[in-house]
């Protein structure tokens, strides 16, 4: 009768585990607290979008931080090339690509790019075959960011560490565009 | 008929109430392996990135964190001082020493759900690399505290725990780890009012 209540409780507890597994695999995308839901809610594809915690309900936590003004861009490769850029004066500006499941793909910041501007070209995989062997004159001066996927969303973040500096990063923002190229 | 069903149902109850208390538990107090370690200050170098484990996908995924990419920044968190004891909002502390090099590093409070406290843009809520004073040896030494202090004071408001928040941005930290020996500054517990 002990052994018996044992295999019963072993048993459980080994589905335990399993349950555990799956629901924590699951989690991301089924998580209605996640980025990219969050993203899609609040941006159009294509359109500079500024994201800041008034856009998060109270169970998230976007984890921004305040001295910085930040802007997205969604975008859908199948539409064409996503070219993002910006210009203005930024004390210090970094860029970061994710995809739908929240994972950053690439970053840059503005010492990387050897640039105070912002000039970054988001393509798949067959679009990047295509910009190595003729590159688009628009393209020439990009950073180029390579996605495994067509969905997903850039961030623009700059440092704007007190008042004086905010209306030159919302400048720099405002001057974000988001344009699908096709060749 | 129910002898034989009743261990199976038994067995289920356990495996599906304690999965998913292990995975809602987990996730909400465990920010997954991969941890960084300076100085009392904790980073998670591989968050949001391909390499983050199930864990930390788990609880990025639950919190709707945005993660900061490997060459923007990294963001350090400091939970207790360096007696170990948790960062109230009542006590007054001294942040003493130096960060890992960085272009650019920002503090920030928040309460123990990481939400930053009443940000409100005049500048004393937080601290920056550009606006803090540091002595001839290139330390600074931040108060945080409910009243005001002389020198670089960020003022503390509220009641309860508070996390301190470094970010480093443009910082080799995440890249280099262990090579060099990179600093962080110390919290000391001054005084309690509460």
């Amino acid at each position: 009768m002990v052994s018996k209540s044992l295999y019963i409780v072993a048993m459980g507890l080994l589905g335990a585990i399993i349950v555990h597994l799956v629901t924590l695999f699951l989690l991301p995308s089924l998580s209605a607290n996640n980025t990219w839901t969050l993203i899609v809610e609040n941006t159009d594809v294509g359109i500079p979008q500024p994201i800041n915690d008034s856009i998060a309900d109270d169970r998230q936590n976007l984890f921004l931080d305040p001295m910085f003004e930040v802007a997205a861009c969604r975008f859908d490769l199948s539409e064409g090339v996503m070219r993002i850029t910006a210009n203005g004066d930024a004390l210090l500006w970094t860029v970061a690509v994710f995809e739908p499941s929240g994972t950053t793909i690439f970053s840059a910041n503005d010492r990387i790019a050897n640039s105070r501007n912002v000039d970054l070209a988001i393509v798949n995989q067959s679009q990047l075959r295509f910009a190595r062997q003729n590159t688009p004159d628009e393209l020439a001066q990009s950073i180029v960011a390579s996605a495994q996927q067509d969905e997903g969303f850039a961030l623009l973040r700059v440092y704007a560490p007190d008042p004086s500096w905010k209306s030159s990063a919302k400048k720099f923002l405002d001057s974000m565009r988001c344009e699908f190229l096709t060749f | 008929m129910f002898r034989e069903i009743t261990p199976i149902l038994i067995s289920l109850a356990i495996a599906l109430l304690g999965g998913i208390y292990a995975t809602d538990e987990i996730t909400q107090n465990f920010e997954g392996f991969g941890e960084l370690q300076i100085d009392g200050w904790t980073a998670y170098p591989g968050a949001g990135s391909g390499d983050a484990d199930p864990y930390a996908r788990a609880r990025a995924a639950r919190t709707g964190r945005i993660a900061l990419g490997s060459a923007e920044g990294l963001a350090f968190i400091a939970k207790v001082d360096t007696e170990g004891q948790p960062l109230s909002a009542e006590c007054h502390y001294s942040i003493d020493g130096r960060t890992a090099s960085a272009r650019a590093w920002t503090l920030r409070i928040t309460d123990d759900q990481m939400s930053t406290i009443a940000f409100d843009g005049d500048g004393t809520h937080s601290a920056h690399s550009g606006n803090v004073l540091r002595k001839t040896d290139g330390t600074f030494s931040i108060q945080v505290s409910p009243t005001a202090s002389a020198g670089n004071w960020v003022q503390s408001t509220g009641i309860g725990n508070r996390y301190f928040i470094i970010t480093l941005y443009d910082t080799s930290v995440a890249s280099t780890t262990g090579i060099s020996d990179f600093r962080m500054p110390s919290i000391t517990r001054v005084s309690c009012d509460g």
